[in-house]
């Protein structure tokens, strides 16, 4: 049996104050996404809380929708490689910057992590998706690596470049009530009816011959088995 | 041939839903279900001393003109008006009729029947272009309504004079009021202005006279304000109210006349009527939760020994705001009073001179804002028995060696306590219960049926509320805490730290709040079963708390923490000996905030912390581009019972269950298609944006239901002009990825989405899911309609996978885009609500039952099944004719073996 879905990492989220971190950001109504747009990737090796940004590479998206990026991203040095290999042991957390500057130059930071194991063990395969609005602006950033768990093998060596793929997701039209053809429906059903009404003008035996002898044969079955029905004939 | 059998089973399958719709017998009404009506805070109030049966009419802040019995507090007519500003309640005057003047812009004036309610009349008066929307006075005075229009540009009062049964009007001319200032009162023919200098001027609207009164030195100065006195006289008065005193002016043959002392400024003053024309001053106030009346007449300031008088009630009462009063004369020239008196906790308390409290009304309950219900304890004697079970309690409970002696004398003690309460019971059947009062019936049932429902008001009064009579159980006024603004909302935080299950521990709750003067946080910790602090009780923290979040796992007294986020970002845990506790824990503790202006959502870890200290660092950051106007999570409670879906052919979908999923609602005006709402289902613990969605044309009112693998929501089309339920569940796959946990931070590809969208023919007010406690029955929605109901809509006919075509699955019924509304499916059948502000569902310890407190203005409490009381029987079960048939089986099969063995007996003789 199924039981109740346990949870490695909770969050148990309960209120919301509006007055959190009040940003006075000024939201260009055109869509300044619209254009060529980059995005800067910083990541920090540190296992301190406070993260320390280096930069890790850049990237140019032509067009959101058509999905084209042009990536470059530095490689690894042996010290960051070291640094990584240590923060996949200590079992902590591969944290990235996203910095997205649109055409209109307004520039939005996201935060996203991994599991440093998991890129580990990836062998630095990962994604980045990026999340997009109805009107184009980019929501989020959020990092995911090829393998998704970490099976604590051992890796020996790691290539030095990441090998990144950028997926756009955009956000998706909402379901509207579909009565075009639900009435197509009930319509198609109408016409079938009236098609079976003018086609079926067999006789009452005609029509359910099936079920009427099942039932006289299970009649005179019963009837023939009786030893006081069938005496008289004797 | 098979096509047609097919038919034949959709039907009858479709019928078969309609009929599990859940509908009442007359005689359950009010069995498990009850109803409480309110009218919220008073505003205006009147005395009646004419009519036959005494009723007090009284208009509130909520909007609402109602009739209340004076004997029993009970309300004899009630009217709703309209929500927010446009039904706000301007004035009031009741002789004939009830006449109300209410909204804010047009103002609709309104007469009302005083016997029944029924409306007389209503007609608009339309401001002109240059008058302002505020500042509109309003008096009422010999069947003319006195609309005063102050426009402050040119110093002038516009008085325009209307019929007030036609709304035709009468007159209109200005009055010049040099030097007045904004704060003026309209009362009885007289327009009373305070101007900046300390001089009051007042001038009849009648024939346009003035009067001066140069008030007294202690009363000058900007601080001071005009308020009214309520009288059930004819004489006009009102006073002048500063920091700490108020001085009362009374109006007499158009001169002032200004009381010889000062009253403070907490205390209620009402006037009436008294002997060969002179008036009563009702003096009230709130001293160490007592309430203490004197008075005194007007004219000659000479004190009425009658009146003097002090009330008490079992909870403290707390600052009176308003009062109202009503005197008459006894034979024996004995005077006594009935006073009407508002207090600062939205209490309505009407009484009696040289009598007692004839009943109080707790108005608070027409705004509460979150509630929890509480088991409650088990009775002393189960306790007994889960003491002798409980080794681990032992050495410290008693003080005995825990070995077979100890163990044995507690059981010989609990059984005879068992022994004793069957005597008792057997003796006096069911007396013991009568003579204790609430105190006994306050004890867990075996089914889990009764609780407690702790229920938190914006006004900052608790309440303890008996789930199956509605009875009032206790109530704490926390005068110092205020609550939180979340998008427009008051809100607190409202956790349940320990159940009742945890013996010898009480129960214990957690609120967190504001105080009032100052910007810091407050924290409330109390036994939710009597309402009485734990701990430091209500205490403020030194800081701003931006963030609350209840932990998930319990130290060793059973009791969950709370954890903390100041507005520097600073960490605390509450109580603060938990600290090393989570700091174990720290690992797998994320949280997230948003904020809701500028859609900025950002998620923390601890898992950089130290032993010695907290530190939430921040691990995601997403930045949706619009104003966010809703955030739902789902119940902590919930179980999900079946992992997966069965399809057509046999295989198994298997059902996308995050329980860290929460999804996240922003609005914008887009120049070009209107309103758009977007939902975003965002994991809070990795940060990335699971599925989005958007709708383009789509207006309030706007409510989403999150809950196991699926989100329902409700929109109003501004294409369509209806309302629309859209509805999306989220899959897997074929295979699930983990099946034992799930984890955030082990991503796997984005889940299989399924969506469709239904038509309501209903406005929608509330939403909210049914739980229960394995999660085994199925899922029902409870919606809040504006007309009054509450409508219960079973999961499955919003069910995103319902077919167009002839595709069929299990338990899927044919898609239809509307959704039907049967009677039957409203849960509080003739029991209107009005103004339903949410629906509150909680497990009971029956698998099939729910229950269901839905408040707002007015409460209603009652329990649904979803898959109907598969595990309870029948209440009309007859338990006669079983217990007959069993015996007559018995019976029966005794007898025929004896005949058998007796033909058997006779047959060998043969």
């Amino acid at each position: 049996m199924f039981n109740s879905v346990m949870n490695r990492e909770k969050c148990i989220f309960v209120t919301l104050f509006s007055y959190l971190f009040i940003i006075g950001f000024v939201q260009c109504s055109e869509s300044d996404y619209d254009g060529p747009m980059s995005i800067t990737l910083y990541h920090a090796l540190n296992l301190d809380s406070e993260p320390h940004w280096e930069s890790r590479g850049h990237m140019t998206v032509q067009n959101a929708a058509s999905g084209y990026v042009t990536s470059h991203q530095s490689p690894l040095d042996v010290e960051s490689t070291r640094r990584l290999k240590v923060l996949s042991d200590k079992d902590s957390f591969y944290r990235l910057k996203a910095v997205v500057k649109t055409s209109q130059g307004r520039e939005v930071n996201f935060l996203t992590f991994v599991k440093a194991c998991a890129l580990v063990e990836s062998q630095l395969k990962d994604y980045l998706t990026v999340s997009v609005d109805h009107e184009g602006s980019v929501v989020g950033v959020s990092q995911s690596t090829a393998l998704s768990s970490c099976a604590s093998a051992a890796t020996e060596k790691l290539p030095s470049n990441f090998l990144t793929t950028v997926e756009f997701k955009p956000i998706e039209q909402g379901p509207v009530p579909d009565t075009a053809s639900y009435i197509q429906k009930l319509e198609r059903e109408r016409e079938a009816r009236e098609r079976g009404e003018t086609k079926d003008n067999r006789s009452f035996l005609a029509k359910y011959w099936m079920y009427i002898i099942p039932i006289v044969l299970f009649v005179v079955l019963s009837g023939a088995s009786n030893p006081e029905g069938a005496g008289p004939a004797r | 041939m098979s096509g047609h059998c097919v038919h034949v089973i959709r039907v009858i399958s479709f019928l078969l839903l309609f009929k599990s719709s859940f509908c009442l017998y007359e005689d359950q009404i009010g069995k498990f279900d009850w109803r409480q009506r309110f009218i919220g805070k008073l505003k205006f109030s009147v005395l009646d001393s004419k009519s036959n049966v005494k009723k007090i009419f009284v208009a509130t802040e909520e909007n609402v003109v109602a009739a209340l019995s004076m004997k029993t507090g009970e309300l004899t007519w009630r009217q709703v008006l309209e929500k927010g500003p446009q039904g706000e309640i301007k004035f009031m005057h009741a002789d004939s009729e009830v006449i109300t003047v209410s909204g804010n812009g047009p103002f609709i004036v309104r007469g009302w029947n005083l016997a029944n309610g029924y409306s007389h009349f209503e007609w608009n008066s339309f401001n002109d272009a240059d008058e302002p929307h505020e500042n509109v006075l309003w008096t009422y005075h010999h069947g003319k309504l006195y609309k005063v229009v102050m426009l402050d540009s040119q110093q002038v009062a516009r008085i325009i004079s209307y019929n007030v049964r036609s709304g035709g009007q009468l007159a209109a001319y200005t009055v010049n009021i040099p030097g007045f200032s904004r704060k003026c009162k309209a009362i009885g023919i007289n327009l009373v202005c305070l101007s900046n200098n300390g001089e009051l001027k007042g001038v009849t609207v009648v024939n346009s006279q003035f009067f001066n009164l140069d008030v007294s030195a202690e009363t000058k100065g900007a601080n001071c304000d005009l308020l009214s006195v309520d009288s059930s006289s004819d004489l006009p008065v009102l006073a002048i109210g500063c920091k700490q005193s108020k001085l009362l002016v009374a109006i007499k043959d158009n001169t002032f006349k200004a009381l010889s002392e000062t009253v403070p400024i907490s205390a209620g003053v009402s006037v009436t009527q008294h002997v060969s024309g002179t008036h009563l001053i009702v003096l009230s106030k709130q001293i160490d939760g007592v309430i203490k009346v004197n008075g005194k007449v007007l004219e000659t300031d000479q004190p009425v020994e009658d009146i003097q008088s002090s009330f008490q009630s079992s909870s403290p009462f707390s600052d009176i705001e308003t009062s109202n009063s009503l005197c008459t004369l006894r034979r024996d020239r004995s005077v006594y009073c009935q006073i009407l008196l508002s207090t600062v906790d939205h209490s309505i308390i009407f009484a009696q001179t040289s009598s007692k409290i004839m009943w109080t009304r707790e108005e608070a309950l027409a705004n509460i804002i979150s509630v929890e219900l509480v088991d409650l304890p088990v009775s002393d004697i189960e306790a007994a028995i889960e003491k002798e079970f409980d080794n681990k309690e032992a050495p410290v409970d008693i003080g005995v060696p825990s070995g077979f002696v100890g163990m044995f004398l507690r059981r010989l003690t609990s059984q005879l306590l068992q022994l004793k309460s069957l005597l008792l019971t057997v003796v006096s059947l069911g007396e013991s219960v009568e003579k204790n009062g609430l105190e006994v019936d306050l004890v867990r049932d075996e089914f889990g049926l009764h609780k407690l429902i702790v229920a938190v008001t914006s006004v900052g009064k608790l309440y303890g509320i008996d789930n199956l009579s509605g009875n009032v159980v206790w109530q704490k006024y926390l005068g110092e805490m205020e609550t939180y603004k979340s998008i427009d909302k008051p809100v607190v935080s409202f956790y349940v730290q320990r159940t009742s299950r945890h013996l010898p521990y009480p129960a214990q709750c957690f609120i967190l709040g504001k105080h009032k003067a100052s910007d810091e946080s407050m924290v409330y910790t109390f036994n939710p079963i009597n309402g009485q602090p734990i701990g430091d009780g209500l205490h403020r923290l030194g800081y701003r708390a931006v963030q609350s979040l209840l932990l998930h796992f319990v130290d060793d007294q059973f009791l969950k923490g709370v954890l903390l986020l100041d507005s520097k970002g600073g960490l605390h845990v509450h109580p603060e000996s938990q600290t090393a506790l989570v700091s174990e824990h720290a690992k797998s503790i994320f949280f997230f905030t948003a904020n809701s202006e500028s859609g900025l959502l950002v998620g923390y870890t601890l898992a950089h912390s130290s032993l010695e200290k907290l530190v939430a660092s921040e691990v995601w950051r997403i930045q949706l581009s619009h104003k966010i106007t809703g955030l739902m999570s789902k119940s902590p409670l919930e179980r999900v019972h079946s992992q997966g879906r069965v399809l057509g052919d046999r295989s198994v979908l298997y059902k996308y269950i995050n329980p860290n999923l929460v999804a996240v609602m922003t609005q914008a005006e887009d120049p070009i298609h209107k309103n758009v709402l977007s939902i975003y289902l965002i994991d809070v613990v990795s940060g990335s944006i699971v599925f989005s969605i958007v709708h383009k044309r789509a207006t309030e009112p706007i409510h989403l239901v999150h809950s196991e693998n699926w989100i329902v929501y409700t929109y109003f089309s501004d294409k369509s002009r209806r309302t629309e339920i859209g509805a999306l569940e989220l899959y897997e796959g074929k295979t699930q990825s983990n099946t034992s946990a799930f984890s955030s931070v082990a991503s796997f590809d984005s889940p299989i989405v399924e969506r469709q969208a239904f038509i309501l023919p209903a406005g929608i007010e509330a939403m909210k899911e049914t739980i229960t406690e394995k999660g085994i029955t199925s899922k029902h929605i409870l919606v809040g309609l504006n007309s009054g109901g509450i409508l219960e809509i079973p999961w499955m006919f919003l069910d995103p996978r319902r077919p167009l075509g002839d595709i069929r699955e299990e338990g899927v019924i044919p898609y239809m885009p509307e959704l039907p509304l049967p009677a039957e499916s409203i849960i509080n059948y003739n029991q209107t609500l009005h103004r339903v502000r949410a629906i509150h569902t909680a497990p009971s310890g029956l698998e099939s039952t729910c229950l269901v407190f839905i408040y707002g203005l007015d409460l209603f409490y009652t329990r649904v099944a979803p898959s109907k009381t598969f595990d309870v029987l029948k209440e009309d079960f007859d338990y006669l004719l079983i217990t007959a048939v069993l015996v007559g089986l018995s019976v029966a099969a005794y007898a025929t073996k004896r005949l058998a063995q007796r033909k058997a007996l006779k047959q060998a003789w043969k």
